[in-house]
């Protein structure tokens, strides 16, 4: 197949600001005489091309953005992905069910253990393989704590882009709490592979429990501090309310989901409405806010961490004893012909995968639908219009890994 | 030949001691984000991490300096010298201590205020001369900013000229000593000046020149090794400047409050001043630590829609006592 | 409204459709825009959640799955479409959900399905002068180095 000339029309365009033209260069001929005669009056203004990024300290890892200024304002925002391609999806074609795991661990980093949840009820519902109920407590356990965690992670990271540089650490400091804790089950504190397919790695010990309820009792004070840091800033709020706004239809149209779409007015939780695992057995709540700018995003997350911290203290106490995962499983599991989607409520939003199996170890095709692939193909439309520096908070607040965005 | 010999001296040490004091506060800056940020801060090189700063002094000394291919020699290499200059030249007139200052200048407070604008060349310099897109956003940011809190920095203390009816730094000092610090007679002018200083010295919330986040560095992306440490040492001599006349302008200067300062050691004076010079630096800090940055509408907005016509409000509010108090 | 209705209702209007298991509907390529026309209008189904590929090479074709959802009657739906391997073309949903944008591109990229009408269909995710198709089955990989990579 030849490249079309639609595909180098980004390769094109960034020959226009390479480094060699120096911008006196780059205005017409007439506008260079016009200037050298001093004629103000006749100058024209020109579009200001700034590629932000593959490295640039706000864009969460290699993210390239061509952005089109007017003076500060964005004309023209066109993102560029794949610097973070790492083809699992091709992987995942050429390893048994079992191996597959581990390479969810890499995609969405910071909600590693949503993302291997994904794929282990992908393989088990293909292959009819039943979970225990601890396993299942198990799960919902460490998926919520990974919540928290991430969205402890973003709230740093954003308030960093908006230039709180205290919030980062504030966030890290708690979220390293976490850390603690998925370390002391499975050893490791960012890939962890905890979730497997037939139930989890290791059985949790009395230490994880006595550090997650620590945690669970120092949140709502942490919570509080992070409120006053930030949420009450006037500075922060003038920064984030009423920028990015999209609109509940805008969203659904581009197939936004998570958080940002629950920015929007619409209380839409996967563990809510379409309840998986053992999530219909807690109560939590949706957390909701109708404007869908930046600063309702902000809420939105931080109301889940209060919601998350709820159902981890209720699956704690619920507990029940058992097997930790599927007693006796095939070294290689062989599924039978067929196709499934699972759709779980990650961090991010909605993480899917699908699965074909063609009856032999491998799977046929794994796609990883992943929701900050979906929910940055949003990114063009709400910067447009606006300045510069909010295009380092709209594109914080959307809450990306590229690692989910690439895969 | 003599004047000219201990003018000479005299520079030298005024360099040494801005540069050390540039030093602490570096080390001053990392250890007081590090305890807002529950960290530790610098504790590695030296005692405490005393030497921290040094050690990142030597590694720039000896960094490579990189020149990107088409950015203007002349003014890329002058920039970081104008930037660290520039606020070095003032503390000529700051009188440190009743006896200790180098030049009093009659027009003291303006020849101040006159190097501090001057910083803007330096910017503006850099962004356009680095060939560089993020450098001249950052640039054409700080231009607009800097002059715009110019005018009210100016405007808010003009209302201690009118009151002290000099412009020389010393005598403002000895006035305050007769009566009330002009932080009393003048409380919105401290509150104006005090955010107007922060501005003009780039520091959050008002770094857009350099907003990290967005502009990977502002005007100063290109440069490295020592010219990069000039612009740094630079901020920092700005803001121990702009401190330094808000000491003498608003708190008294040298002045040791409730206590008889005409037979006071000089000694225990310059530490009254020094102490409360850093008082202000760490309330900068503290700033800087604690708030996001405004977005650049914002700035300008805040600039002339709420200083400049408070400033107004108080100098016409201050002509106005001053006058008739006069007749 | 379960899945049974909705296919019920699908098939009276449809009678090319077939029902794979039970959650999938193979719609032949010619229907697929009307039957997307009249989940999206009739039956509420306003998400386009999941569009992806994949490649069968021992029946010389590529599957197009779709996943559609409504967020009005909790009803999911996929539905596959049977393409030629050789050249597969299909119809764009762009103009109905602007989601299909980027992923239309990603399948564009990594299978080399054409989507006709697609305003903007350029590679996604690998670079723009990548050959061939990634997720293909017969796609090999050309070994490190073996051509000098262009920097302009």
């Amino acid at each position: 197949m030849t490249m079309s000339k639609s595909d180098q029309s980004v390769h094109k365009r960034s020959v226009r600001f390479s480094p060699e033209r120096s911008l006196f260069d780059q205005l017409p001929a007439e506008t260079r005489i016009v200037s050298r005669r001093v004629r103000t009056a006749e100058l024209r203004t020109e579009e200001f091309l700034l590629n932000v990024g593959p490295q640039h300290p706000s864009t969460h890892g290699v993210l390239r953005l061509v952005v089109s200024l007017d003076g500060e304002v964005i004309t023209q925002c066109d993102p560029d992905l794949g610097y973070l391609h790492r083809t699992f999806e091709k992987i995942s074609e050429n390893r048994t069910y079992q191996q597959i795991v581990p390479f969810t661990d890499r995609m969405d980093y910071l909600g590693s253990m949503n993302a291997n949840w994904g794929v282990a009820v992908a393989v088990e519902q293909l292959a009819g393989i039943e979970v225990p109920e601890r396993a299942e407590y198990l799960r919902v356990i460490v998926a919520e704590l990974n919540r928290i965690a991430s969205h402890l992670m973003w709230m740093g990271a954003f308030g960093a882009d908006v230039g709180a540089v205290t919030a980062f650490l504030f966030g890290f400091r708690e979220r390293e709490m976490v850390l603690d804790m998925f370390e002391e089950i499975c050893g490791s504190r960012l890939t962890y592979g905890y979730i497997r397919v037939g139930g989890v790695a290791e059985d949790i010990t009395p230490r994880f429990v006595k550090l997650a309820q620590e945690f669970l009792d120092l949140l709502p004070s942490k919570l509080n501090e992070y409120h006053d840091l930030l949420t009450g800033n006037p500075i922060f709020k003038q920064r984030t309310k009423g920028v990015g706004v999209i609109t509940l239809d805008e969203a659904i149209r581009y197939g936004v989901t998570g958080p940002m779409l629950r920015s929007c007015g619409f209380p839409w939780d996967l563990r809510k409405d379409e309840p998986y695992s053992i999530y219909e057995r807690f109560d939590f709540d949706i957390p909701v806010y109708y404007d869908g700018d930046c600063f309702d995003r902000y809420r939105v997350r931080m109301d889940e961490i209060g919601e998350s911290a709820k159902i981890v203290r209720q699956a704690l106490e619920g507990l029940p004893e058992g097997d930790f995962k599927v007693k006796k499983l095939a070294r290689n599991i062989k599924p039978p012909v067929g196709d499934v989607y699972v759709r779980q409520e990650a961090p991010r939003g909605e993480y899917g995968v699908y699965m074909e199996s063609d009856g032999t170890i491998k799977p046929n095709r794994v796609k990883y639908r992943t929701p900050s692939f979906s929910n940055l193909s949003i990114l063009a439309l709400m910067t447009v219009g606006w300045k510069i520096a909010d295009l380092v908070a709209i594109l914080g607040s959307v809450d990306i890994v590229l690692g989910d965005v690439d895969r | 030949m003599n004047t000219m010999l201990s003018a000479i001296l005299g520079v030298l040490i005024l360099f040494g001691v801005i540069a050390l004091q540039g030093l602490i506060l570096v080390y001053m800056e990392r250890k007081v984000s590090a305890w807002m940020q529950s960290r530790l801060g610098p504790n590695r090189v030296g005692p405490w991490g005393l030497l921290q700063t040094a050690a990142d002094i030597v590694k720039l000394l000896l960094k490579e300096n990189i020149r990107n291919e088409r950015s203007d020699r002349v003014i890329f290499f002058l920039a970081p010298i104008l930037a660290f200059v520039a606020p070095f030249a003032a503390f000529v007139t700051v009188p440190f201590a009743a006896t200790i200052g180098f030049r009093d200048l009659d027009m003291g407070a303006f020849y101040v205020f006159a190097l501090g604008s001057s910083v803007v060349f330096a910017v503006i310099w850099a962004g356009y001369g680095s060939n560089n897109r993020y450098a001249l956003i950052g640039a054409m940011r700080s231009a607009a900013q800097m002059i715009s809190y110019e005018v009210p920095l100016v405007t808010a203390v003009l209302g201690v000229f009118l009151v002290a009816g000099t412009l020389s730094l010393r005598e403002i000092v000895q006035l305050q000593s007769q009566g009330l610090w002009y932080v009393a007679v003048q409380p919105l002018g401290f509150v104006l000046f005090l955010v107007a200083a922060t501005a003009e010295s780039n520091r959050a919330p008002f770094d857009l020149p350099e907003a990290e986040s967005e502009l990977v560095a502002g005007f100063h992306t290109e440069y490295s090794g020592m010219k990069f440490a000039f612009f740094y040492l630079g901020e920092y001599a700005e803001m121990l400047v702009s401190s330094c006349v808000l000491v003498v302008l608003f708190l008294g200067g040298w002045l040791i409050p409730f206590a008889n300062n005409a037979n006071v050691p000089t000694w225990l004076h310059l530490l009254s001043f020094v102490s409360k010079v850093y008082l202000i630096i760490f309330l900068m800090m503290w700033f800087r630590w604690t708030f996001p940055r405004l977005r650049v509408d914002h700035l300008m907005a805040f600039g002339w829609k709420v200083l400049m016509p408070l400033a107004l409000v108080n100098l016409l509010a201050t002509g106005l006592i001053v006058y008739w108090l006069k007749s | 409204m379960n899945f049974q209705t909705v296919v019920d209702s699908i098939k009276v209007k449809f009678s090319r459709v077939d029902v794979e298991h039970e959650k999938v509907i193979v719609v032949p390529a010619s229907d697929f825009l009307p039957v997307v026309d009249f989940l999206r209008s009739t039956l509420q189904m306003n998400v386009l959640d999941l569009l992806t590929a994949s490649d069968h090479i021992s029946e010389n074709q590529i599957h197009m799955m779709y996943g559609f959802y409504s967020y009005a009657n909790k009803t999911y739906l996929r539905i596959k479409v049977r393409l030629d391997r050789k050249d597969p073309a299909m119809p764009t949903l762009t103009s109905l959900w602007e989601a299909a944008n980027w992923f239309e591109r990603e399948v564009f990229d990594l299978f080399g399905v054409r989507f006709e009408g697609h305003p903007d269909l350029r590679r996604i995710l690998t670079p723009p002068d990548f050959e061939g198709h990634g997720l293909r089955k017969d796609y090999e990989r050309p070994g490190f180095f073996v051509k000098k990579p262009d920097f302009k």
